[in-house]
């Protein structure tokens, strides 16, 4: 981990000379985290590739603003999540009238007694439906991408007990439906 | 009751120290253990569905057009660190002006080359006596030793400008090595006549006595 951390600021410095060869291989690293990110944040896998491109681009143009490069990290998730809130408000009316969809049944449910992988991943995403976009982004960046609470503070710009109370709340909700079905998996 | 979050526990947001003294706490209490397995197991659930591959991979192209070029990069760069720049310049600055005003030295040019002294000059040395004064060529003030510098730079200038010109209108549409070679020769002749126009320059100099202090004194012609 230590290895490849100083690689990666290795690198940044590289881009940041013009190396547009050492941004490639930065952005072959990243690029299927931020993606992933993106995707269980919009839902659209045309809109995560277009925004996983376009915080990229946005990366690389600022790069020489990016103080310390041991926080890139942080730094490329806060580009992606701003990339993320502007399509939120360009596309206001149409996420508006999605979520009444989303949250359609009010509750997930698992049938039978046992639930085979495909259910269960149908499940979470139903169940991840059900937060709201910021408890959503708050479990995705933290169980999926392993950020701590101070740089989640840091990447959705807000206090680390706002960090906390959203996720807290958010793991109440889930484990009422997850819980049982992860029980339940074969 | 649980000394700390159990989420927080799940969620790895622990010390080892407080991490041991939950696990202490979870031996004695089995709805903490309880509530512990709901939670392992919703995490469990969350990554049940894996990362999905990008359908089209990113790469970008080196395009020396839209490239920043290199100055503009190192203004980049330079911008980026503003703040330590800024502060290194006033510092720097501040070292300067303070070891002038510590040290007030007082440069003198005279027939024996260019001196520098540290400190109050002397009264004697700033102020020529009455008789010596009395028995002193016209003196030049610092406004007419600045007039025969610019009238120098001035004339060899003009002249070196003219001949350039000429070199250059001449050397158009010629072969290109042809047109090195008269180029270095012109270039030649000019560093000569400079060094000509800074020799006459460096005559003139020598031939006054220049001081100055904080109180801008007349420059006197040799007896």
């Amino acid at each position: 981990m230590i290895f490849r951390e100083v690689e990666d600021r290795d690198l940044i410095l590289r881009s940041r000379r013009g190396d547009v060869e050492a941004f490639n291989v930065l952005v072959s690293r990243w690029e299927k985290r931020v993606y992933n990110y993106l995707l269980r944040q919009l839902k659209g896998r045309e809109d995560a590739q277009d925004l996983t491109q376009e915080t990229f681009l946005k990366a690389y143009q600022s790069l020489a603003r990016l103080q310390e490069p041991d926080r890139f990290p942080q730094w490329l998730f806060r580009i992606a999540h701003n990339e993320a809130i502007s399509l939120f408000r360009r596309n206001k009316r149409l996420v508006d009238d999605e979520v009444p969809e989303a949250s359609e049944g009010g509750s997930v449910t698992v049938a039978g007694s046992a639930v085979y992988p495909a259910e269960l991943s149908l499940a979470v995403e139903r169940a991840l439906d059900l937060l709201t976009p910021e408890q959503r982004e708050t479990v995705v960046l933290k169980v999926y991408h392993g950020f701590k609470f101070d740089e989640i503070a840091e990447i959705v710009s807000c206090p680390v007990s706002t960090v906390k109370s959203r996720l807290y709340s958010a793991f109440g909700a889930l484990r009422g439906t997850l819980a049982p079905a992860a029980k339940q998996s074969v | 009751m649980a000394p700390h979050d159990l989420r927080d526990y799940i969620l790895d947001e622990l010390t080892p120290e407080q991490r041991a003294e939950l696990e202490a706490y979870l031996e004695t209490s089995a709805e903490a253990r309880g509530e512990l397995e709901a939670l392992r197991l919703t995490q469990k659930a969350l990554l049940s569905v894996p990362d999905e591959e990008i359908p089209r991979r990113i790469a970008f192209v080196s395009d020396k057009v839209f490239e920043p070029s290199r100055a503009m990069r190192l203004w980049r760069e330079l911008l980026a660190g503003a703040p330590r720049l800024g502060f290194g310049m006033a510092a720097v600055i501040i070292a300067f002006f303070g070891g002038l005003w510590a040290v007030q030295p007082t440069i003198t040019a005279g027939s024996d080359g260019w001196q520098v002294a540290f400190g109050q000059p002397e009264k004697v040395a700033a102020e020529p006596a009455p008789e010596s004064r009395d028995r002193a060529e016209p003196s030049l003030t610092a406004e007419q030793v600045r007039a025969v510098v610019a009238e120098v730079v001035a004339q060899y200038g003009a002249e070196s400008e003219t001949r350039l010109r000429q070199e250059m209108a001449s050397l158009v549409f010629r072969q290109s090595s042809e047109s090195d070679v008269r180029l270095h020769a012109a270039v030649d002749g000019l560093r000569g006549e400079a060094d000509q126009a800074w020799r006459i320059l460096k005559t003139k100099i020598d031939q006054i006595t220049y001081t100055t202090s904080a109180e801008m004194r007349p420059v006197e012609l040799p007896r």
